[in-house]
């Protein structure tokens, strides 16, 4: 029983760090076109609790991407200097949708490995009911 | 009825085992995407049944785990919490650190 409630807490864990994670990439995107914005990344590691590997994951502190921001030339704009240029954002459009397909997918994969725990839970309660 | 109460034995044995492996195979999943996290497999039941032992890690290659000369440190009962070994540092990352910098 206890694997059970361990996996459950486990496929949990990894449901939350990816729902963090693509809370992160919907930040980037919205935040494209913000002159000096620069991009969020989160890292996974494994959760430790009293010194012990739980088996779960979680994620790790917020990082700013420290590539150089995209200089846009833009001569009209208030925040352009003399040459012209004004710093946009270091975000990348293509990068944060291949990050959220693969959030999506991971996500799926735990939600997947719930369900199946759950379904061999029941199972078990259903048995032994009867 | 000697024989079916070890018919039952033997069905909860199995059972558990599924439950055991069901708990590592989510741990697997769940950190899919951490960064030098090596996959974990526990022994197959058939081998753990008529060895009469208890469900010990099993390395899918040689080097998964550092400490594979006690193999009877790694039990499926860290996922209920108890201390896993040290873990030595992701061969990812040594890959990376000794690739000659071009």
């Amino acid at each position: 029983m206890t694997d059970f409630s361990d996996a459950m807490s486990v496929a949990t864990s990894g449901m939350k760090a990816q729902a963090n994670r693509l809370r992160h990439v919907s930040e980037n995107i919205a935040n494209t076109d913000t002159p000096g914005y620069q991009r969020k990344t989160v890292s996974f590691q494994e959760m430790v609790r009293d010194g012990l590997t739980t088996g779960a994951v979680t994620t790790g502190p917020m990082r700013l991407d420290p590539t150089a921001l995209t200089r846009i030339y833009d001569p009209a704009n208030p925040l352009a200097d003399e040459t012209g240029h004004f710093d946009g954002s270091n975000v990348n459009l293509l990068i944060e949708i291949a990050d959220a397909r693969e959030a999506q997918r991971s996500y799926e994969a735990n939600l997947k490995m719930f369900d199946q725990v759950r379904q061999m839970s029941t199972a078990l309660m259903d048995l032994l009911r009867n | 009825m000697h024989n079916s109460l070890e018919l039952f034995q033997t069905a909860s044995a199995m059972a558990r085992h599924a439950g055991a492996r069901q708990a590592v195979v989510a741990r697997n999943i769940a950190n899919a995407d951490t960064p030098g996290f090596q996959a974990q497999q526990i022994a197959a039941f058939k081998d753990v049944y008529s060895a009469g032992t208890t469900t010990d890690m099993r390395a899918t290659r040689p080097g998964h785990f550092p400490t594979q000369t006690q193999p009877s440190v790694m039990r499926t009962a860290h996922a209920a919490g108890t201390p896993l070994p040290p873990t030595a540092t992701p061969s990812r990352s040594k890959m990376n650190c000794s690739t000659p910098s071009r």
